[in-house]
């Protein structure tokens, strides 16, 4: 009995450190070192033991990478609440959205911070993108460059699935426009099918984008992220560090910086989706667009390059873009400076003189397309679009010969297009009526 | 004694500061989530037993929460009190029917800035009140001579009179040899004084605008140019697609056939039109029941009875059957 | 992570090793039965019917005054009338699939603002293509249908037989 009363007390008084001993196996106190926690969390195994102290300045990564996992952590979290409210059904969908918006509680905080982090996470990972290329970072890290770019191009198709979901008249036409441009690719009439499931936009549609954007898609980039994060351990670190540096240990150096970005992205995502007011439109009429019809906003670039030509706005200039990304790591084989944005005063001073030339060739073009009257004889070669695209080879050839260097030319040629992009977008944001160029202070007609 | 230094000290102070103001901000967040502004008007109405959300499954499939803080007409709360309530009460109990079935709104949402608004407005507009409230007729029932709607149905008439057609094509009445004008009813609601505008000074709203004034028919005139835009207004609103069948069949035919046999300008001079220039100048005494009987069950793309079959009404005011001119 | 082929080292003209054959067998069935699956899954995600409905009715000569254009709604067709007869043409934009709206000079696209003239002829922006126009058929009750499966030629109107009893009295 006394004895029994002994061990009960023991046990009782031991409760907190075998708590401990059950959540953190295998420490044995605060003298741990600090290579020991990492190999004991499988988080932390995600890092590496050591890291160059380089990298851990904010110049250098910008944190953006971190920045768009934390993002799509918040999008998991918040599509999860919004998973249990929606209903993948015409008849049902918009109901579900005005609810959700106007009557459940937090039902417009979550619809906010889902969709703030998704446009978010767009640009996160866009910018993420670009400070990889011009850092020439994809130097030796050829696999994990293809990996980042699929990642980007799942975001894209996240955002794109997401769009039609609250089945108002922008989600409608938005997503009719898209799924009609791969008509214009070979075999894009099948595509269109198996995507849409069926000849136009319906309830089949509405399940199948559900599924991709909810299941398929998120599984995709979850397994991506994972096999992304084990590349930068597997390629040795960051770019960009010196070999001879010492390195300094993942934790707490690390893993500390980490926590505080993550902690400072959530705090600005919710303190924006709580004073911000997501839109939901009229309901969609499969009938009747509206006029304007806009695209989001990081489609608007392509939707301005479609309306001068379906074929050279719509297939190639995207194209364009995704290949010469793709094609970086071979094109480019030259080792040094990497890691570091424009590194050389040379290449800085020809890709800025690349973009502000671009950026003056394009408003030159797009104002010809807007305010020239009689269209040229062949539309779908000569347009704002295909200017652009021809001036970005030109670019890459007269950059590449008079630095003699193929990453300066690819740079010169990228920054051309991404002068493209930033024009097309402003114009698109102009566009009202039918289409029409507007300034931001004309007043659009009632149409 | 002073301490080794800790790696890390200032980020570890970042992350506390960081993660506190994450507190205080999901606090606020739940704060605001947990007390909407409905719960604090029921709290100074019922203070022993608030009823929570109170929703009504009204007609056409809408879900009307608009009792949440409009309790019964009779009840504290209530907007002042409900006029259809003695006239029209007996066909629209609130009860069934609830209140954006009349009074437009967003009649799911639960914050009043939202609710007192129509889904897709360009300006902000309050809810429709009398007698800009016959607007919301026109949702289910088309216009015609009855009870309640007597504006309606004389702004719909002024809109066939003044040819309204011929530039603005009503969904699939369209028909004029010019319809670019906007399509009424897709153009979302504007307000009356903008509609106003519109017809009296049309290039006050916009400058660019096409459209003739129509201030020498409707200047002198304010009870038809209310009318008429009571009519404009009638057709901004949502049509619930599940309105009763029979109300609609009835009504329709008194539009439709309107809108296609008025003839251009009003004038009969259409192949439809009918050629009697005195049924067409009091289009509001007649309905075309008076000589049409066949109707268009709703639904149906047989916009049209053929005359030929109703020609025995001809004999009302003609002396020969075969519709010559008496 | 590709195995390593014995056979990679091997001289050119020496016959493939067994078991190196063996491996390379497993891989190239492995691709055949991924590529398989793939074909199943794709037969079993394509759209039950691809096609809109082929014949849609547009209503009754009355429906369609003379020198007017009448939107179907139901259908996104305009229908053409002129003394000379009917048109049917799409109301969606050859372009990127909107449905174009009527305008002063013919119709307009408001997604990319492609613009066509009155009997759905390109003039301006992005489209290529004019409205496709479809043959008008007169049904044994006497209304007129769209036949979507035979394109005409732009701009033919059809006098399809004038119709029903009464009508243009």
């Amino acid at each position: 009995m006394s004895r029994f009363l002994a061990e009960l007390g023991d046990a009782l008084r031991a409760f907190p450190e075998s708590l401990r001993r059950v959540f953190r196996p295998g420490v044995s106190g605060p003298d741990d070192p600090s290579s020991a926690r990492l190999r004991r969390n499988l988080l932390f195994h995600l890092h590496p033991l050591k890291v160059r102290p380089r990298t851990l300045t904010f110049s250098a990564t910008f944190a953006l990478g971190l920045c768009t996992a934390t993002l799509f952590f918040l999008l998991l979290l918040s599509g999860l609440f919004l998973m249990m409210v929606y209903t993948p059904d015409p008849q049902r969908a918009y109901a579900c959205m005005q609810d959700l918006q106007w009557a459940i509680p937090g039902g417009a905080f979550f619809r906010a911070l889902h969709r703030l982090a998704a446009h978010g996470m767009v640009v996160c990972a866009g910018l993420h993108l670009l400070r990889v290329m011009f850092a020439a970072a994809y130097r030796r890290r050829e696999l994990n460059w293809f990996f980042g770019l699929s990642l980007l191009l799942l975001t894209a198709g996240l955002s794109f699935t997401g769009y039609l979901l609250p089945w108002d008249q922008r989600a409608f036409w938005a997503v009719n426009v898209s799924a009609s441009m791969l008509e214009n690719v070979p075999g894009g009439e099948t595509l269109r099918g198996l995507l849409l499931g069926g000849p136009d936009i319906g309830a089949d549609t509405l399940v199948r984008f559900y599924t991709l954007h909810v299941a398929l898609l998120p599984a995709l980039l979850a397994g991506l992220f994972f096999l992304h994060l084990w590349r930068i351990r597997k390629d040795g670190g960051l770019a960009g560090g010196e070999a001879q540096e010492a390195s300094v240990p993942a934790w707490p150096d690390l893993v500390l910086r980490e926590a505080l970005v993550f902690l400072l992205v959530v705090l600005a995502l919710v303190v924006l989706s709580a004073l911000h007011d997501t839109p939901l439109g009229p309901p969609a009429d499969p009938h009747r667009p509206d006029n304007p019809e806009k695209a989001p906003w990081y489609f608007l670039w392509l939707q301005e390059a479609v309306s001068h030509s379906a074929v050279a706005g719509g297939v190639v200039l995207p194209g364009l873009l995704i290949a010469l990304l793709a094609l970086l790591p071979f094109l480019d084989r030259g080792d040094e400076g990497v890691g570091r944005l424009l590194s050389s005063p040379l290449g800085r001073r020809w890709a800025c003189g690349a973009f502000a030339l671009a950026l003056a060739v394009g408003a030159a073009l797009q104002w010809w397309s807007i305010a020239g009257g009689d269209a040229p004889a062949h539309p779908d070669l000569l347009n704002p679009s295909s200017g652009m695209m021809a001036l970005s080879l030109l670019a890459l050839l007269v950059c590449g010969m008079r630095t003699g260097s193929v990453r300066l030319g690819v740079f010169c040629a990228m920054a051309v297009l991404l002068a493209a992009v930033l024009l097309f977008l402003v114009t698109g944001l102009c566009r009202g009526p039918e289409w029409r160029f507007f300034w931001p202070w004309e007043e659009w007609p009632v149409a | 004694m002073p301490k080794p230094s800790i790696p890390g000290r200032s980020l570890r102070i970042a992350i506390a500061v960081a993660a506190g103001a994450l507190l205080l901000a999901l606090i606020a967040v739940a704060w605001r989530a947990l007390d909407p502004p409905w719960r604090d008007i029921q709290r100074k109405a019922y203070p022993a037993d608030p009823p929570g959300v109170v929703e009504i499954a009204a007609c056409a499939g809408t879900l009307d929460r608009c009792a949440t803080c409009h309790a019964d007409h009779d009840a504290p709360l209530g907007p002042p009190r409900c006029r259809a309530a003695e006239t029209l009460q007996a066909q629209h109990p609130p009860g069934r029917f609830g209140c954006s079935a009349c009074h437009g709104g967003t009649a799911r949402a639960l914050s009043p800035e939202i609710a007192h608004r129509m889904p897709g407005t360009r300006e902000k507009d309050p809810l429709l009140t009398p007698p800009h409230l016959e607007a919301s007729c026109g949702r289910c029932h088309v216009p015609a001579r009855r009870p309640g709607m007597e504006r309606l149905y004389a702004g719909a008439m002024k809109f066939l009179e003044l040819g309204c057609l011929l530039c603005h094509p009503l969904e699939k009445q369209g028909r004029g040899s010019w319809d670019f004008g906007p399509d009424l009813r897709a153009l979302g609601r504007l307000s009356p004084r903008y509609l106003g505008d519109a017809l009296l000074e049309p290039t006050k709203n916009f400058a660019g605008s096409s459209m003739p004034s129509f201030a020498p028919a409707l200047a002198d005139d304010p009870a038809a140019l209310e009318a008429l835009v009571i009519f404009l207004e009638s057709l901004a609103l949502p049509r619930p697609r599940e309105c009763n069948q029979r109300i609609r069949a009835d009504g329709l035919l008194a539009l439709s056939c309107g809108a296609c046999h008025a003839g251009e300008g009003g004038a009969a001079r259409g192949a439809f039109a009918h050629r009697c220039d005195y049924i067409l100048h009091n289009a509001s005494r007649f309905s075309c029941r008076a000589c049409h009987e066949k109707t268009v069950p709703a639904g149906s793309s047989d916009a049209c009875p053929l005359l030929s079959q109703e020609r025995k009404n001809c004999a009302v005011c003609h002396d020969e059957p075969a519709g010559g001119r008496p | 992570m590709q195995p390593d082929h014995p056979s990679g080292n091997a001289p050119v003209d020496e016959p493939v090793p067994r078991r190196a054959f063996v491996a390379r067998l497993g891989h190239w069935l492995a691709g055949l039965a991924a590529a398989a699956a793939a074909v199943v899954a794709g037969v079993f995600l394509a759209p039950a019917a691809n096609r809109r409905s082929r014949r849609v009715l547009l209503g009754t000569d009355g429906d369609f005054k003379v020198r007017t254009v009448t939107w179907v709604r139901h259908s996104d067709l305009f229908v053409l009338r002129e003394e000379e007869g009917f048109g049917v043409f799409s109301a969606r934009c050859t372009h990127l699939g909107c449905i174009v709206r009527r305008t002063a000079e013919g119709f307009v696209c408001p997604c990319h603002g492609a613009r066509y003239d009155a009997y759905g002829r390109v003039i301006a922006g992005p489209a290529r293509r004019a409205l496709p126009w479809y043959r008008i058929v007169r049904g044994s009750d006497g209304r007129l249908w769209a036949d979507l499966s035979a394109e005409v030629e732009s701009g033919r109107l059809e006098a399809i037989v004038s119709a029903a009893p009464g009508e243009g009295a």
